[in-house]
């Protein structure tokens, strides 16, 4: 019985190795020069003349918000991972969840000495690719910042417009050069990536990421409202953790709402098509073979053929008293 | 030289049949040739390669199929699809045939008041746009299929997900079909995609936010005033590009959007359905490159004043909608296409049809009882004798019983699988082609209950080898008590049996390991009682013991035709594996049981009814096929046939003349030892052909 669950497959850690974490690591040098250098240069957005949408109070650093970004990140990335631990360890201790578990996924035997059992597997897959997921969203949130270069609420609090030589009349008056700004230049640039909103998406993220986790692997048939309890709360955290940006002037509401949707997107791709909703990968391949059985031949069941044995080893057993 | 002539025109056949359906003309052609030694004649070539070639290419390759209507519908209706929405497109996009719709705006409005960004200075220009959005999805398209082929080419993992298809004489495979029809409907769905667009564009005619710095709007035009009526609807522009203004009329939605969004989605859903599960972030991350491109070119759109971003989510929208229904339109007709050349696919017949195979073994059975009852009992006396008729008929009777509940269960378990199907290919393909009348077909309903196929588990197998092991005493006892029997035992009589025993699945004999004495009730195969240690038949001692033990029993009561036959086939089976039934591996007993002797006598008197020479040959050469080939028993040189007319002359003294139906035995073996069709259906027909002999 252990060894109709164990498969031996080499191929799987060369994979792992030259193009998993290729692609993990290119990711990551993305998401990290979206971040943490200036390569790509912001798109100079334009703007009327005292456009009262753009008006809004500087809050100041980000670092000074309700929720500050590094506790955000902390959170959004601790949070998933820790649920999914603690999710799959448990459900490889208890007895009744590990025996489907491991109907589902195979041990994997790869060269002599390693042995990957379900528990690592599903790991390993279900958060490298929250992983993979949350650094896409990064670069997503990065790239749609730099591309559009949409202007946070209090661009012209912190940009404080020179005027002078333009002709601002009107209130529909665009000022198509942006380049007019005298105040901080970091502040300013800062001020200039607002659309769509890194910290509504990212939370959205993990959140639904974390939501459809629970919902398709804990199965408690005697608690009913701990579950639901769970992933809404993560969702409301997610929510709130967007209107805050809204309610600080840090973000429009429709950066907001792109944010919602780029993450809740990004981590329903990952759950339904990647991960096959945190089911294992065994399953397809054996409801297929139990569809085939029909035309099988008979060599490949033999217990079929001992009834007729016994069957026939009866009746001769009777004749040859009968002949003696 | 002759056989040089002789050869060539074969392997000329050979070469020819193996072109599949292009086989006459390239015999023909190479007839037409008139080189020496390839002067084939067509006829001859199909005549004989149809027999011995065909079949067994057929389950090595698919033959590709034929369609009339791939290219004609390709052509008259794909096509002109194609060209039609294209030429639209032009008129559309690129022409001003059609004005959009006019539609009113505000005064200074400050959403329309954007600056405008000339086309030459566009990020994303529309050609390039149009250009990228058909040469990303396709160029993966072509290299992923190329990829796919490659692999399924070279690792045969998995059956090809499509055949090939022969059209108009050109032969389309699987790489060129997927490509073509994956790619094919990724330029109409951007075609399409396209139209949809602009017509929603000049229907709605909404503005686009340059709409305003293009038009410049003559406000103190007459009856224009901006205080008592924001809305205007009139068209007051005064702008010198009509261009411009022409395209800041077409606004919802983004054509960019639309065609980005319908690109990223028909290569994400082929992305996702073709890659494996094996990696598990390659799939995520081609598609998630993809669609941020197709993201970023709509975003731009907005940041360069051409569209509203209400317009571009729309076109968002659209676009994926489409690419969606496209590209799962294309899968489907994959997996539509998928199921229908599989044979193994094909649905398999449910039991309510099965009563007719049921019924027809059936009838065999009773005929072979049937047989065993009025026969005449001069036949039996000769050997049986002194047995007791009424004895012998109630036996039979109990075991029909048997037999009849056991080959029902057989029926009921065996399900007719492909294997069957490949066995009896390969067994018309090592019949021996010279004489042997044209074959049945396969699926003739008499012989369908034949057909099944059980071969005993491997862990049976010892089982049987130790009971024949254990069994030693009967061999012996043949060879005291067969009188007549044994002169034609060596040669002809003890061949078939020897030959169904080599069978790789004696379903019956595993059932009664430890008693030997009942065997001749279920007539068992002697070859697996004795069928020795591949070691033994191949030593001296077990051959001289042999000879000595056919020629006491030829001397003993056999004539000197059957003697002779014995020692034919001593002779004959010296070169490949001892072929008579006395090969023991083990001490030989003394006979220690009279009527077990008797009977034993009497079940080889039945079974030897089928022995013929066709039969028998037939059955060797089955069995070279089967996989346990390289057993001793089955090792059996084809120079045995030549020793089968001996047999054939002391035969007819101990066969009544009647036109003999097959005995029971034979029967019995036909339902409970699985034989391939064929083979059943040979050895039917080699017995029929024997009594015509006969008479």
């Amino acid at each position: 019985m252990a060894s109709d669950n164990t498969l031996r497959n080499y191929s799987i850690i060369p994979c792992f190795i030259f193009v998993e974490l290729v692609i993990m690591a290119g990711t990551v040098l993305l998401a990290y020069y979206f971040e943490c250098t200036d390569t790509f240069g912001v798109h100079i957005q334009g703007f009327f003349c005292n456009d009262a949408d753009l008006m809004k109070p500087y809050p100041g650093v980000e670092e000074s918000s309700f929720i500050p970004p590094l506790i955000l990140y902390c959170v959004v990335a601790a949070t998933p991972t820790a649920i999914i631990f603690i999710g799959e360890i448990s459900m490889y201790i208890t007895k009744s969840t590990r025996e489907a578990l491991i109907v589902q996924e195979k041990t994997i035997v790869t060269g002599e000495c390693c042995y990957l059992n379900p528990l690592i597997r599903r790991i390993i897959r279900f958060i490298g690719v929250f992983a993979f997921g949350l650094f896409t969203t990064d670069i997503f949130v990065n790239a749609g910042q730099v591309v559009t270069g949409n202007l946070s609420p209090y661009f012209l609090s912190v940009c404080k417009a020179n005027y002078t030589g333009m002709e601002c009349r009107f209130t529909h008056q665009f000022i198509a050069n942006g380049n007019i700004c005298t105040g901080d230049q970091v502040v300013v640039e800062k001020a200039r990536k607002s659309f769509p909103s890194k910290d509504a998406s990212l939370s959205v993220y993990s959140a639904v990421y974390v939501t459809m986790y629970i919902t398709s692997t804990i199965k408690t048939k005697s608690s009913r409202l701990a579950k639901p309890v769970l992933c809404l709360g993560t969702l409301c955290a997610a929510f709130l953790t967007g209107l805050n940006r809204v309610s600080e002037y840090r973000n429009h509401c429709s950066d907001v709402i792109a944010g919602f949707i780029l993450g809740s997107l990004v981590a329903l791709f990952l759950g339904i098509c990647v991960v096959h909703n945190f089911k294992g990968v065994h399953t397809a391949p054996s409801k297929q073979k139990t569809e085939e059985y029909r035309g099988l031949p008979l060599m490949t069941f033999p217990r079929v053929e001992s009834p007729l044995e016994t069957l026939s080893a009866q009746n001769h057993s009777a004749l040859m008293t009968e002949v003696t | 030289m002759v056989l040089c002539v002789v050869d060539q025109p074969k392997a000329q056949c050979r070469q020819a049949h193996a072109g599949g359906n292009r086989r006459l003309p390239n015999a023909s052609r190479s007839a037409r040739l008139g080189l020496p030694g390839t002067a084939v004649d067509p006829a001859l070539c199909s005549q004989s390669g149809t027999a011995m070639i065909s079949p067994k290419d057929k389950p090595k390759k698919r033959p590709p199929k034929d369609s009339i209507t791939l290219l004609p519908c390709f052509y008259f209706v794909e096509l002109p699809i194609v060209a039609s929405s294209m030429a639209s497109l032009y008129f559309l996009e690129l022409t001003d045939v059609l004005q959009p719709a006019r539609s009113g705006f505000h005064c200074h409005d400050r959403a329309l008041s954007m600056p405008y960004v000339d086309g030459g200075e566009e990020l994303i220009p529309l050609l390039m746009l149009l250009s990228l959005a058909f040469a990303g999805p396709a160029a993966s398209i072509m290299l992923g299929e190329g990829l796919l082929y490659c692999l399924q080419s070279r690792l045969k993992t998995r059956p090809r997900a499509e055949g090939s298809i022969n059209a108009g004489g050109c032969n389309f495979n699987s790489f060129l079909r997927r490509t073509v029809r994956f790619v094919g409907v990724q330029i109409f769905g951007l075609l399409s995609t396209a139209l949809v667009t602009d017509v929603m564009q000049l229907a709605t005619g909404f503005h686009t936010p340059f709409f305003l710095t293009v038009c410049k709007p003559n406000y103190t035009s007459p009856g224009v005033s901006c205080e008592r009526n924001p809305y205007i609807t009139r068209d007051i522009c005064s702008g010198r590009d009509q261009h411009a203004i022409l395209a800041a009329r077409k606004s919802f939605p983004s054509q960019h959007a639309t065609l980005s969004a319908f690109a990223a989605v028909y290569i994400s859903i082929y992305f996702n359905s073709s890659i494996s599960d094996s990696t598990r972030l390659l799939k995520p991350a081609l598609v998630l490159v993809f669609s941020m491109a197709a993201a970023l070119t709509g975003l731009t759109q907005v940041t360069q004043h051409r569209s509203h971003p209400v317009d571009v989510y729309a076109g968002f929208l659209i676009g994926a909608a489409i690419g969606a229904r496209l590209c799962q339109g294309a899968l489907y007709a994959v997996a539509n296409f998928r199921s229908s050349p599989e044979p193994a696919a094909a649905p398999r017949p449910p039991p309510a049809q099965q009563p007719p195979r049921r019924d027809a073994l059936r009838a065999l059975t009773q005929r072979g009882h049937d047989s065993l009852y009025h026969k005449p009992a001069g036949a039996e006396g000769g050997r049986g004798g002194a047995e007791g008729r009424s004895r012998q008929a109630r036996r039979e009777k109990a075991s029909l019983g048997s037999v009849k509940r056991a080959s029902a269960d057989v029926e009921l378990l065996a399900p007719r699988g492909i294997m069957g199907k490949e066995t009896m290919v390969t067994f018309s393909n090592t019949l021996p082609r010279a004489h042997c009348p044209a074959l049945a077909p396969p699926d003739d309903p008499a012989r369908r209950p034949l057909t099944f196929l059980a071969p005993p588990p491997r862990s049976l197998r010892p089982l049987v080898f130790e009971w024949g092991q254990s069994s030693l005493e009967l061999p012996a006892a043949e060879g005291g008590a067969r009188g007549s029997d044994a002169g034609s035992g060596g040669g002809s009589g003890g061949r078939p049996e020897e030959d169904w025993g080599a069978t790789p699945s004696p379903l019956y004999p595993i059932t009664m390991p430890t008693r030997p004495v009942a065997m001749p009730l279920v007539h068992l195969p002697e070859g697996a009682v004795m069928s020795p240690p591949p070691v033994s038949p191949k030593s001296a001692t077990t051959r001289a013991r042999w000879l000595s033990m056919t020629e006491q029993g030829g001397a003993s009561a056999g004539g000197g035709a059957s003697g002779g036959g014995a020692s034919g086939g001593g002779a004959s089976a010296g070169g490949g594996a001892p072929g008579g039934v006395a090969v023991v591996p083990g001490p030989v007993r003394p006979p220690a049981q009279p009527r077990v002797a008797q009977v034993i006598a009497m079940s080889k008197h039945e079974s030897r009814a089928p022995a013929s020479p066709r039969s028998s040959e037939t059955a060797s050469s089955s069995r070279a096929s089967s996989s346990s080939s390289n057993d001793s028993v089955c090792c059996r040189a084809p120079g045995v046939t030549s020793v089968s007319p001996a047999p054939s002359v002391a035969e007819p003294a101990q066969e009544p003349l009647p036109p003999p139906p097959p005995s029971e035995g034979h029967a019995r073996h036909h339902a409970l030892q699985d034989p391939p069709a064929e083979r059943a259906g040979s050895l039917e027909r080699a017995l029929l052909h024997k009594s015509a002999n006969q008479l």
